[in-house]
């Protein structure tokens, strides 16, 4: 059976992402459990175009994160929020 | 919108715990009901704890000791016969392609559930492969990049 983790992992290697970007939101999925990566899966076949949005998003938070700086993250956050209102209104 | 858990000051309250806590809270508004917009609250969640556990700090403190320990015997700096030699339990032959090597593992779904029956050994195991992935040898190659995705491809399961 094919996991949810080989078919994201077969959409990012096929995203416009570079090869890097690719790699770190491998490494990062791989960390995380396979019925939880079932909202990604879903949103990636369906709108592929949050791949980037999500990558964008993945590598400030490890910036943030590893730069203990809660400013940074909130920042993030704030982003998202308007990200997802953003793709509220084009629906 | 400022969120209450971020203001504090101390850097031990900025914890990946909060934090993710805390966007959950955020996103989990009900004014997300979109189908799209549901799914992608979840996946910035999901992308949230992905950070946190990528950056080794772990929610569970006894997770956070096993996980040091094996990072400890695998750093970044390891070769990546260094790491399959972890992965695998076992020496590489001398003078073997690790390409081949790697093929050869392709699909030994025995070797992996074997490996790893324990949950602690699963993550063990899931350490090492997600250092082979960071390996600059594997990001250079291509073919050792996705030979060594078959390999975590297979080895991806129960989590």
């Amino acid at each position: 059976m094919e996991t949810n983790f080989k078919k994201i992992s077969e959409l990012l290697l096929k995203s416009e992402l570079s090869f890097e970007d690719q790699n770190n939101l491998l490494t990062a999925i791989f960390k995380v459990s396979d019925a939880e990566l079932e909202p990604m899966l879903k949103l990636f076949s369906e709108k592929p175009e949050w791949i980037k949005t999500i990558s964008e998003n993945y590598k400030a938070k490890k910036l943030a994160l590893a730069n203990k700086n809660p400013e940074g993250w909130q920042k993030i956050i704030e982003n998202e929020i308007r990200q997802i209102e953003i793709s509220q209104t084009e629906h | 919108m400022k969120f209450e858990t971020l203001s504090m000051e101390s850097e031990a309250e900025f914890s990946p715990k909060q934090l993710v806590a805390e966007e959950k809270r955020v996103m989990g508004l009900e004014k997300y009901k979109n189908r799209i917009t549901a799914l992608a609250t979840g996946v910035f969640l999901l992308v949230s704890v992905a950070a946190c556990k990528t950056e080794g700090q772990r929610f569970d403190e006894k997770s956070k000791i096993k996980a040091e320990q094996v990072e400890k015997s695998i750093t970044g700096d390891a070769s990546l016969d260094q790491i399959l030699e972890k992965i695998m339990g076992n020496k590489l032959p001398e003078n073997a392609s690790r390409l081949d090597e790697i093929k050869k593992y392709q699909g030994a779904t025995d070797v992996l559930k074997n490996y790893a029956r324990s949950q602690a050994d699963k993550e063990k195991m899931r350490n090492a492969l997600t250092t082979a992935l960071q390996n600059p040898d594997v990001i250079k190659d291509k073919a050792l990049h996705r030979a060594l995705l078959e390999i975590i491809f297979t080895a991806h399961y129960g989590n």
